[in-house]
């Protein structure tokens, strides 16, 4: 007991207090236990043939087997290609949008606006995804009865190859478009209005204004956002599950068309039942995460230096 | 432009002051036209939706299409209520996500205080160890978890779909952050007048966080209401599906059936949506504090 009372003592003197103790110490094995464990386990499944008990380790012939995998390949080169599409389309018309906003002067207005652009960030994204499916629908869809109308080809969006991703990247892009616009919007309230004035006695126009004022003390805001949603499309499994898997489809098609890498991570582990090959799937997926926080924590620490 | 053009050309006639007004007023009327035509586009999907979860089948299949539905029906819902078990699925969805939003709430108000108020002995460490598994994405986490879900008997349970989402660092980082602004004079008053940690953190730290807890409640909600991956690995059998779950499989089973998918969209959307609309101030002030930094 005497033991006890001095490791209260010592833990007391360097803050360690109860309620620290019974706060933190939950929290730290709920930590460890089910987020560092995974990682330890998870690597360690991705040098195995399987997870049941007769596994044998195969060093990195998983990740030899990956590198020469042409649907994970494809899956790699998709989902890059949905993060370029969303990032690069996305991002600038948020910005776009945000700068409209701001200019909105009425405080009603302004509020309902930005609702607009609001909505379809707090709906579900299945039940999104399915709405979707139906516009797309190449006799009954929305999207075709109005190109139909006003004399322009109709497409088959998710049955063919070609448009089945961007019209996957399209639902995205609306579902999320809020997320940027008011991050952005709230990064421009930021910018203290003397520099415009400053800048409008310079003689600056509104495209100069953009350019010299707004986008250079708007950029910590815009990497946020730009990491933000890239980590979002580099998961990107909920729209195109929900959107090519209908009917008899094999979600990530057709013909692999639309497949992403954490669908390709799902088939493996979840159907083929194959773990160790989808633990190195994820692992690499993991090492794609973790190079890309060290490289954003460098750049965010030498620009603050 | 205008402008800039009347100043670069000091030689030249400049450009009256009513025209250069006039051009500038119309263009802003002319971007404000277009951000109101953009906004109404990004209801239509909504509208479509609505509107035809209260056609028969016969009527959504049909060309060109009808835009107000010819006779309004509510069979579409009751087929999904009655027949498809929708309730259950609700039911499962609203207890999965209560629970997780409750302790999500509970843990990352405390933890939060822990780190942003209370001097210990490593918590910077211990911090930077929660923040470095911020940006993990859950996928890479599912398979270890399956495995370590099967020895712990989780599959197919309600409660297992919980146990991975309890604490969200995230959530814990909008807390602290907030909470590190608190000026420390409260603190010291409480302590004049004999409040412990839990005192102080009870009665002078969690009343003035109410709008970060706020915003960390609507953001672990929408979050958890739109779980598809870890339900679709976790859960088997029908009477433990939640709604994204269900939905997925209404239309991977049964085929495109939009007569019933558009109704359980309808069921799923607009609850939230109504709830949005009543407390829009407070999700859109919660969304800008998830892009606070610093």
């Amino acid at each position: 007991m005497s033991n006890f009372g001095r490791v209260r003592r010592i833990l007391g003197r360097h803050g360690w207090g109860p309620f620290v103790f019974i706060v933190l110490v939950p929290a730290l094995i709920w930590i460890i236990v089910l987020r560092y464990l995974p990682i330890a386990y998870l690597a360690s499944l991705s040098v195995q043939t399987g997870a049941a008990g007769n596994s044998a380790y195969v060093g990195l012939a998983n990740y030899q087997a990956a590198a020469a995998d042409a649907v994970f390949r494809k899956a790699v080169f998709n989902t890059g290609e949905y993060m370029i599409l969303l990032l690069a389309i996305q991002i600038p018309l948020a910005l776009l949008i945000a700068v409209g906003i701001d200019s909105i002067k009425n405080r009603t207005a302004r509020d309902t606006v930005l609702t607009l652009y609001f909505m379809p960030l707090v709906t579900s994204t299945v039940a999104s995804a399915v709405v979707f499916v139906f516009l797309y629908h190449p006799a009954y869809g929305l999207f075709n009865f109005i190109l139909g109308s006003v004399g322009l080809p109709t497409l088959a969006y998710l049955q063919n190859p070609t448009t089945a991703l961007p019209a996957v990247a399209l639902m995205e892009g609306w579902k999320t478009l809020g997320f940027p616009v008011i991050i952005l919007l709230a990064g421009l309230q930021t910018i203290p209005p003397e520099l415009y004035d400053a800048a409008g006695v310079d003689g600056a126009g509104p495209w100069h204004r953009l350019r010299y004022v707004t986008l250079p003390l708007l950029r910590p805001t815009l990497i946020l956002v730009l990491v933000m949603q890239g980590l979002e499309t580099l998961r990107m499994f909920t729209p195109v599950f929900a959107m090519t898997g209908t009917g008899s489809r094999t979600p990530g098609g057709p013909v692999n068309s639309t497949i992403v890498w954490s669908l390709d991570i799902f088939f493996q582990a979840f159907q083929n039942n194959r773990f160790g090959y989808a633990a190195a799937l994820a692992m690499l997926m993991f090492i794609v995460v973790a190079g890309a926080m060290v490289l954003q924590l460098s750049v965010a620490r030498r620009r603050s230096m | 432009m205008l402008r800039r053009a009347t100043n670069v050309a000091p030689g030249a006639i400049p450009k009256s002051k009513h025209t250069t007004r006039m051009a500038k007023v119309t263009s802003r009327a002319a971007g404000h036209g277009f951000l109101w035509l953009g906004g109404l586009v990004m209801v239509v999907p909504f509208v479509w939706m609505v509107l035809n979860a209260f056609k028969p089948a016969s009527e959504i299949l049909r060309k060109p299409p009808t835009f107000l539905p010819a006779a309004p029906t509510l069979a579409n819902f009751d087929r999904l209520l009655t027949e498809m078990h929708f309730l259950q699925y609700i039911l499962n969805s609203i207890l999965v996500t209560a629970c997780i939003t409750l302790s999500v709430v509970a843990t990352s108000a405390v933890l939060g205080y822990v780190f942003a108020k209370v001097k210990f002995a490593g918590r910077d460490l211990i911090f930077v160890a929660f923040l470095a598994t911020m940006a993990l994405p859950f996928e890479v986490l599912a398979i270890p978890l399956l495995l370590m879900a099967r020895s712990a008997g989780a599959v197919d349970q309600l409660w297992g779909l919980v146990i991975p989402f309890t604490i969200d660092v995230f959530a814990i980082y909008i807390c602290r952050q907030y909470m590190s602004a608190i000026p420390d004079d409260y603190l010291d008053a409480g302590r004049v007048d004999g409040l412990g940690q839990w005192g102080l953190f009870r009665s002078i730290v969690l009343p003035m966080s109410k709008p970060a807890l706020a915003a960390v409640a609507i953001l672990s909600f929408l979050y958890n209401w739109d779980q598809l991956f870890w339900p679709l690995v976790l859960i088997s059998s029908d009477a433990n599906k939640t709604v994204p779950l269900a939905i997925v499989s209404l239309s991977t089973q049964f085929g495109p059936i939009y007569d019933l998918t558009m109704a359980a969209s309808t069921l799923t959307i607009v609850p939230v949506l109504a709830v949005f609309l009543v407390f829009r101030r407070h999700f859109i002030q919660g969304m800008m504090m998830s892009g606070l930094k610093g």
